[in-house]
């Protein structure tokens, strides 16, 4: 396989990981921007602890993984009184908080670390990851937990009164999507060989997001299938990096003026423009104005 | 004493922005994560008015009306096709503008610091035994002919009390003859306006401003209204200023690189013992 091909199926790999990761958050009715930079915590960490060479490389990836689990789980549970969009607003907040504290305090500090240790096989590493996280999501969507996030994302108020734990479902759910978005984010770092502050904050989750917003929150496919195409977009477009951010933000409006519930779980592709005897599956706000 | 000065200055600019971005909210319920950059872009219309040979204070003019009308129109290309009860998608698409303004600006004028043409004398006077510049006594100046009364529009009466029928409910302000799209549209456009103003004082104190402005001004903003509940307008300028005092006194004791400490540690305190915000009320989860 040559580089060229090669680099394009390891960046999609990782992108359709953090989408992922995204998707499972989002799934559960928290509405996070914090996913990427969460991932990047994780590469930070590993980078860190396989700069030191005292452990094995494999063990400082799933610390990172790992940290990035846990990590979910406290926001999710720091935040479980908000309602959506201050919980937006947090995880924004929270974002931007950790570019801050990378750039003062973490190794490296505002250059980034450099020289990370690259992968051997990177293609083989994020094929075993995505394999993974999709089975794993597979079976998680089918068992009660799974059911329970989603039922929770999708009216918390009927969830809890038929006895659904919503925030134990939500913490669980950031928790799996933290650990998602951590593997994205390990490999990731590990890929490029650079673990910089510059990556926290939402212009990184911006491609992430319209992936997940652009193929739907109703099933896995839906993500994996929009990192797929935000990385085709990118490809076939070629934007310099200067152009990249701008062009990119125009598309989030878009998408958003196009299909408004997108960003609630479980939104069927084109449910802004409802067939006859479909109202039973509407989720989210009404759709007319008020 | 010297830092009470620094810190009511700063706290006044913050004050300033963050009125703007809970009076949006309070009125129109969209939370526009796009707000600090329309301080970013009033500093670059300002610039580029002056550049193209206007004299100040028409350049500054005129940087406020572009940069009141463009946040009002935002209102009209994508916040009103959302409809009202949108709310995330709003939010969402506010997260997307930002990215367009910061990097946008940053195509035209390059992603470096842009260096403010100055509308007050370098000079400072004694004040009480302080020592007060010209231009920190644009931003608090600014602060009291724009910011306290775009406060207290909103509790007046006839205009005000439109606001609040259109925050209180849409459907009852329409039945009653409140026009509620040219509410927002204004509300939208007043707080370009405020940002517009907090650009040009901000950015004649620091002499240079750089198109990720909004960055680090956002993070303060979403501090002071995530602390004071949102759509706590006095509450979020109250917050501010006391976050400049804050910031001042954190930049006097250890020095400029833990500016930023104050809003991230009020963000954490807020969100550990009243996630709600001070004056906030309990909202169900979802």
């Amino acid at each position: 396989m040559d580089s060229y091909a090669s680099s394009i199926l390891v960046s999609a790999g990782i992108n359709m990981l953090l989408a992922l990761g995204l998707y499972l958050v989002i799934r559960s009715g928290q509405f996070s921007v914090v996913n990427v930079s969460l991932g990047v915590l994780a590469g930070y960490v590993s980078a860190w602890l396989g700069a030191s060479g005292s452990v094995p490389a494999l063990f400082a990836m799933l610390s990172g993984v790992l940290l990035a689990g846990l990590g979910g789980v406290g926001i999710s549970l720091l935040l479980r009184k908000m309602d959506g969009l201050t919980f937006g607003l947090a995880t924004l907040a929270l974002g931007e908080t950790l570019g801050i504290v990378a750039r003062l305090g973490f190794p490296g500090g505002g250059q980034g670390m450099f020289g990370v240790r690259l992968l051997d096989q990177p293609q083989v590493a994020v094929g075993i990851a995505l394999a993974i996280c999709v089975i794993g999501i597979a079976y998680y969507e089918r068992t009660f937990l799974g059911l329970h996030a989603l039922a929770a994302g999708r009216d918390s108020v009927a969830a809890s009164s038929v006895g659904i734990d919503v925030i134990r479902a939500r913490a669980l759910a950031f928790g799996f999507g933290g650990i998602v978005s951590g593997m994205g984010g390990v490999l990731g770092t590990h890929y490029v060989g650079l673990a910089q502050p510059g990556d926290f904050g939402f212009a990184a989750e911006l491609p992430v997001l319209i992936a997940v917003l652009l193929g739907g929150s109703r099933s896995a496919v839906g993500p994996v299938a929009g990192a797929a195409a935000v990385m085709a977009m990118q490809e076939v477009f070629r934007f310099s990096a200067a152009d990249r951010f701008w062009i990119l933000g125009l598309f989030l409006v878009l998408i958003v003026l196009l299909r408004p519930n997108g960003m609630l779980p479980a939104t069927r592709i084109g449910a802004r423009w409802p067939r006859s005897g479909d109202s039973a599956t509407q989720t989210g706000p009404a759709q007319g104005e008020a | 004493m010297q830092v009470l000065v620094d810190g009511i200055v700063l706290g006044a600019g913050y004050a300033l922005v963050a009125i703007g971005f809970a009076l949006t909210y309070g009125v129109s319920g969209v939370l526009n994560a796009a707000h600090a950059d329309f301080v970013m872009l009033g500093a670059f219309a300002f610039i580029l008015f002056a550049a193209i040979g206007l004299p100040l204070l028409g350049a500054v003019a005129l940087a406020l009306i572009i940069t009141s009308l463009l946040s009002g129109l935002l209102y009209i290309l994508v916040f009103k096709r959302l409809g009202s009860t949108r709310l995330l998608a709003a939010f969402v698409a506010s997260l997307g503008l930002s990215m367009i303004l910061q990097y946008g600006v940053a195509r035209v004028a390059g992603p470096d610091l842009t260096m403010v043409p100055s509308i007050t004398p370098v000079a400072s006077i004694e004040l009480l035994g302080m020592f007060v510049t010209y231009r920190q006594i644009a931003i608090v100046g600014a602060f009291i002919v724009f910011g306290i009364p775009s406060v207290a529009i909103v509790r007046a009466q006839n205009l005000g009390s439109a606001m609040r029928a259109v925050s209180e409910s849409e459907t009852v302000a329409a039945m009653l003859g409140v026009n509620v799209g040219l509410v927002k549209f204004g509300t939208l456009a007043l707080g370009g306006c405020l940002a517009a103003v907090a650009g040009v004082v901000l950015g004649n104190y620091f002499g240079a401003v750089s198109p990720f402005l909004g960055q680090t001004l956002g993070l303060k903003m979403f501090a002071a209204v995530l602390a004071a509940g949102l759509g706590r307008i006095t509450g979020a300028m109250a917050i501010a200023l006391g976050l400049g005092l804050f910031e001042a006194f954190v930049v006097r004791l250890w020095g400029a690189g833990l500016q930023s400490l104050g809003a991230m540690v009020l963000i954490v305190l807020v969100l550990l013992i009243r996630p709600q915000g001070v004056w906030g009320t309990v909202r169900r989860a979802g």
